[in-house]
């Protein structure tokens, strides 16, 4: 955990979408206000040359404005997570298959599969106090995941309680996993609001 | 590539060589070859600038990344404005009022001749570094379009070589004069070449759906997550520090090839014209032009047009080549060339002049004639474009060229930039502290690209993807300039002040109104 990793925990906006709009416009209004101070103390912008600031501060409001509305349009639409039990798609890495899909929805209707993105965070923890099962991400070389497979640890029957999320967005799902006797098991697919 | 296309090509080289060779043939002094005796208007200024910030490697790194990232890779364009009040505010009237004609000798009057030859000694470096990545760049794309021998790496160093010989002749020939001409020319031609591939990519994507529709969800954000982006390297935080904060103060305050551009401006107001204009019209303008190659390659990919097959650095030619008819692909293929030969003339100017005014003129042969420092600058910008050559090899060992420049000027510009600013704001910055910032702050970014673990608690929990110099690319710049800006507060708090007298002209609060 990292020095600035805390700091943006304690302001509440570590892993939102929007922390790196944030984290610009607050670091560049800081060096806005220092340029600005040493432009009046420098003599600069008198009462007769402030016209000056107006191209300067427009132009950060400007900026602002269009990579907002931008960042906005590519914002994954809140509630849109979908998760489904996956046919069983035979790989050939070592690793056979994989058994879960994650999807992720955007403002404008189009989906992305984020079940092998380093950015997706499964919580097989959480839900499951009885250690009923394990989700096992097989990685590459460069640490990439390559697979993803809902296990059963065997540790009994039941119900729990699969969670996943996102390092980029403070999106969230859940799914039921059921184990049943015989060690076979159903993915229950999230509801989609 | 076809004939008309190289006929094209060839034809830029000699008429751009030509145009640079004939502006610049009244060139009789120094003053002249360095500032073009400071007789332009802002828009001149502004426009030659774009040609100088955007260079051959921003087509095509950006055009990469744009094609993995979408609109994020705006970013590095977008955030120039925060830079805007400090320059205008700070360090051009401190340029006009003490009269400087270089950085180091900015650096001389405020600390004195030591810190003079540090700044001299990393800001030679930068430049010719970032020469050697313009000519990487070219050489890339030229031995993509015709290798002139088996082996890749060696086509594409001789390629760069080439490239080299025609921009170092010019710049010899004019300097300053030439530097601008031709750079006014080539800015309005890279301006129109990325405007027309992206219109061209458009107009070709609406049977398919319009662009827009197959540009689609994550590709429409402006900035790539904080500290994990997808794929990775991409993270907003490290490409914050490292393009944001290091690389435009450096590029806009430290880089001796800007600063001399504002310089020939006619008056202080002309230069803060043309400054504003550059960052928030020119740079946004500049930004969609060198993207737009990757954007149209990201929606032709969803669009079943493009296979998505290129290698990163390879996009932009590729996608070029899809969009374009013969001869107008030629004319793109001529305005990359004009990007990297406006980026390269001024670096070669600039370290020109450094070497002229910083080392030559004041240490190895002092009180000669004008006519002898002429000479000598003329040799000195065919030794920096030599220099720029000989440092290709070692950029060749990066994966790609947007990693290559990221790690570069991570490494270097901390130094610099916190130097100039705590020098240009501070009056209690002591010249021991900037002796601090320069030196031990070098030694200290050199000592992480051994030991990464030391950027670990500035990381942002970013993940060090790669080891030694490879590690921590972007977010080393922020470990950079707070181990700079730590050095040099803690050695001025306990070092001598320099009197108000002294600093006249040279720090904030001290300039003449």
């Amino acid at each position: 955990m990292t020095v600035f990793i805390q700091l943006g925990e304690w302001f509440g906006f570590d892993g939102a979408y929007w922390s790196p709009f944030i984290y610009q416009y607050a670091v560049g209004l800081i060096l806005m206000c220092v340029g600005l101070w040493a432009g009046s103390v420098n003599g600069v912008w008198p009462s007769g040359r402030r016209a000056w600031l107006i191209p300067i501060i427009g132009g950060w409001f400007l900026f602002m404005a269009g990579q907002g509305l931008f960042h906005h349009q590519g914002e994954p639409k809140d509630s849109s997570v979908r998760l489904s039990a996956c046919q069983a798609v035979t790989e050939t890495s070592n690793v056979a298959k994989t058994n879960l899909c994650v999807e992720l929805g955007y403002l404008d209707s189009s989906r992305l599969d984020m079940t092998l993105d380093h950015r997706t965070e499964y919580d097989d923890v959480s839900g499951d106090p009885e250690d009923l099962f394990t989700v096992q991400i097989t990685k590459d070389k460069k640490k990439n995941p390559v697979s993803v497979l809902v296990t059963p640890t065997g540790n009994g029957v039941g119900t729990a309680v699969l969670r996943v999320g996102f390092s980029h967005s403070q999106l969230t799902a859940e799914m039921s996993v059921q184990v049943s006797n015989d060690g076979s098991f159903i993915i229950a697919a999230n509801e989609e609001i | 590539m076809e004939t008309i296309d190289v006929v094209i090509l060839i034809g830029y080289f000699l008429t751009v060589t030509m145009f640079g060779f004939l502006g610049g043939r009244g060139t009789k002094t120094t003053k002249e070859f360095f500032f073009a005796g400071q007789r332009y208007g802002w828009l001149v200024i502004g426009m030659s600038c774009v040609a100088t910030v955007v260079g051959s490697y921003s087509f095509v790194k950006y055009s990469s990344r744009a094609y993995e990232h979408g609109f994020a890779v705006t970013q590095n364009y977008f955030n120039d404005w925060m830079w805007v009040p400090l320059f205008l505010g700070a360090w051009l009237p401190i340029l006009w009022m003490s009269g400087v004609a270089s950085v180091p000798e900015f650096f001389h009057k405020r600390f004195g001749p030591k810190v003079r030859a540090a700044v001299t000694a990393l800001l030679v470096l930068y430049m010719v570094g970032y020469i050697g990545i313009n000519f990487w760049t070219l050489g890339i794309v030229l031995n993509k379009l015709h290798p002139l021998v088996a082996n890749p790496a060696w086509s594409q160093f001789m390629w760069s070589l080439i490239v080299a010989m025609l921009c170092a002749f010019y710049v010899t020939s004019g300097g300053q004069v030439s530097v601008i001409m031709t750079d006014l020319f080539q800015g309005a031609l890279l301006l129109m070449a990325g405007f027309a591939i992206l219109g061209m990519g458009v107009y070709m994507l609406q049977e398919h759906g319009g662009f827009w529709a197959n540009f689609s969800g994550e590709a429409r954000s402006s900035f790539s997550p904080l500290n994990q982006s997808s794929p990775p390297g991409f993270d907003g935080a490290g490409l914050f520090w490292q393009d944001g904060m290091a690389n435009t103060a450096a590029f806009y305050f430290v880089n001796q090839g800007l600063m001399m551009r504002f310089l020939s401006a006619k008056n202080q107001a002309e230069g803060k014209k043309a400054l504003v204009f550059v960052m928030l019209v020119l740079m946004p303008l500049a930004a969609i032009a060198v993207c737009g190659g990757g954007w149209i390659a990201r929606a032709m990919e969803t669009a079943g047009i493009f296979d998505g097959q290129a290698a990163g650095d390879e996009i932009f030619i590729v996608i070029t080549h899809i969009v374009t008819e013969p001869g107008v692909f030629g004319l793109i293929m001529a305005a990359l060339t004009a990007a990297l030969m406006s980026t390269a003339d001024t670096l070669i100017n600039a370290t020109a002049a450094v070497a002229v005014n910083d080392v030559w003129r004041p240490y190895v042969s002092p009180g000669r004639s004008d006519s002898y420092y002429l000479k000598v600058a003329r040799w000195a910008s065919v030794g920096t474009a030599v220099c720029g050559i000989l440092l290709v090899p070692v950029f060749m060992g990066f994966e790609n060229i947007f990693d290559a420049h990221g790690t570069f000027t991570a490494a270097i510009t901390p130094p610099l930039v916190v130097a100039l600013m705590l020098g240009m704001l501070w009056r209690k910055y002591t010249t021991a502290g900037a002796l601090a910032t320069l030196v031990l702050g070098t030694i200290v970014i050199l000592i992480s690209m051994k030991y990464p673990s030391l950027i670990d608690p500035f990381s942002h929990g970013i993940d060090a993807a790669g080891e030694g110099a490879k590690a921590y690319k972007y977010i080393r710049a922020c470990f950079g300039m707070i181990v700079c800006i730590g050095l040099g507060v803690i050695v001025s708090t306990f070092t001598k002040k320099r009197t108000v007298a002294e600093l006249k002209n040279l720090v904030m609060g001290e300039v003449e109104h």
